[in-house]
Order: structure tokens, then C-alpha cells, then sequence
């Protein structure tokens, strides 16, 4: 079984301080995938796969019927996206890794009730 | 926000600059609409967010300066307004299309989606600029 979405946090938040931030980047993007998983069997969807283009797809049918405001889980799905892209192909400035790594927690943590520890 | 009050010349700017995003957005639209050129159209969108961002900022009597300032100016409006959690995950869409122009590495769906984000941002903006007119 992999690991959940917050130890995934945790890994990231470790590979950040240590100044890793390919594998910092994509253990977040991980931890994001892990999030929209986890929010697909609480509403009982269907996954087909953690591929962005699937989790595109269950964000925008978690917001459809207009019980969480819009972009709540789209939104939540961009900072772990440029993540994705910084791991990939290491594109991101610092400053925008650290508002990518930052909203991508609040996110994540947010879908679990539980807040950023600093 | 921190506001500073503004004098003739940031107004100034601050109307150039809307000005300049809703152009780089109008050709932005006609270049996906039309060409269906969506390098070019994505770094034009982004181009647009970045003006948008220039322009309520100068309105406020602040010049954001690098990219990395403009992101605070983002970070500064959305602490202003907490109920609208979306203007800094719509920035960082906005941010990808501009990866995208580099890169090409975005497939038809994450386009579409980045797009739509980055749109809403520019919206967001020229809205927040019109109340603050």
C-alpha cells in the first residue's frame, strides 16, 4: 500500500529543508495524487487513474453540483500540477517553490481537517 | 494590501497597464480562437495576469517589479479577501501556461484547464481593479 497523502507531506517537507527540491517537489505531487484518491473513494467515485488529466476530471465533477465553491479542488489541483512540472523538468523559481509547496499543503491538509504545522 | 497613495504618474500607469492586459487577453483569444497557436496564446494570457497584477498594484501606489514582487501583490490581495480562495491557485495556472510556452509539455486537457484558470485570474483582477477605480 503506498503511503498516505499527509506522510507524503512529510517526506516533501524533509526533501525541502535538505535543499532537494526535484524529489521534495514530486513526493508534493504524490501527496496531491494520494488527496484526490482519497477524495474520490469519500464520494464514492470512480479513479480511472492519478494521471493530472483524471484528477482534472474529478475535480471538475466534485465542484459540479455546486456544494463547494468553485475551484475549491480545482484550485487545490495547481500548485501540486506545477509541482509535477518542477520535478519533471526543474522549471520553477524559489519563490515560486515556496508558494507552490505552501498552498500545495494548506490544500492537502485542508481536505484532512488538519492545518500546517510550521 | 499595503496601499501608499498614489500619485498622477501610478494612476497613470495603473491605466496603461489594465489597458495592456485586456489587449494582450483580446489577442490572446484570437490567437487560440483563430490559430489555434496555443504557445503563443498561453505566454499572451500569462502576459495579461502580469499586467493585471501591475495595474492594481501601481493604482495602490506600488510597483511590484520582478515576477517574484508580482506574486507577493497576489499573495497580499488574496490575504485582503480570504473568502476567495481562488485568486492564488489561478495564478499558478496562469504561471504553467508560461511554462507551456517554453516547454510545449502540457497535453490538451491540462491546456484547457490552465486556460480556464488563468482567464478567471485575469478577470478576478480587472474586477478587483475596477472597484478600487
Amino acid at each position: 500500500m503506498g503511503q498516505t497523502a499527509l506522510e507524503y507531506v512529510n517526506a516533501s517537507k524533509r526533501e525541502q529543508a535538505a535543499g532537494n527540491h526535484v524529489k521534495a517537489a514530486a513526493l508534493m505531487w504524490q501527496a496531491t495524487q494520494a488527496t484526490f484518491a482519497a477524495l474520490a473513494d469519500a464520494h464514492g467515485v470512480e479513479l480511472k487513474s492519478l494521471d493530472e488529466d483524471d484528477l482534472i476530471m474529478l475535480a471538475r465533477r466534485l465542484e459540479a453540483d455546486g456544494s463547494v465553491p468553485k475551484w475549491r479542488y480545482r484550485g487545490g489541483l495547481s500548485p501540486g500540477s506545477l509541482l509535477k512540472d518542477h520535478a519533471e523538468m526543474e522549471v520553477l523559481e524559489s519563490y515560486q517553490l515556496d508558494l507552490a509547496y505552501e498552498t500545495a499543503e494548506q490544500f492537502i491538509r485542508g481536505c484532512f481537517g488538519n492545518q500546517p504545522s510550521h | 494590501m499595503a496601499t501608499n497613495h498614489p500619485t498622477d504618474q501610478y494612476r497613470q500607469r495603473a491605466v496603461r497597464h489594465e489597458a495592456r492586459a485586456r489587449n494582450y487577453r483580446r489577442q490572446a483569444n484570437l490567437l487560440l480562437e483563430r490559430d489555434d497557436d496555443t504557445d503563443c496564446a498561453g505566454a499572451l494570457l500569462y502576459e495579461s495576469a502580469k499586467q493585471c497584477i501591475n495595474a492594481v498594484a501601481n493604482q495602490r501606489g506600488r510597483n511590484p517589479g520582478t515576477t517574484g514582487g508580482k506574486v507577493s501583490v497576489v499573495r497580499e490581495l488574496a490575504q485582503e479577501d480570504p473568502s476567495d480562495t481562488s485568486l492564488m491557485p489561478n495564478w499558478q495556472r496562469a504561471d504553467r501556461l508560461h511554462i507551456h510556452a517554453d516547454r510545449g509539455n502540457l497535453n490538451a486537457i491540462e491546456y484547457a484547464e490552465a486556460w480556464e484558470q488563468a482567464q478567471a485570474f485575469v478577470e478576478s483582477m480587472l474586477n478587483i481593479y475596477a472597484r478600487n477605480a
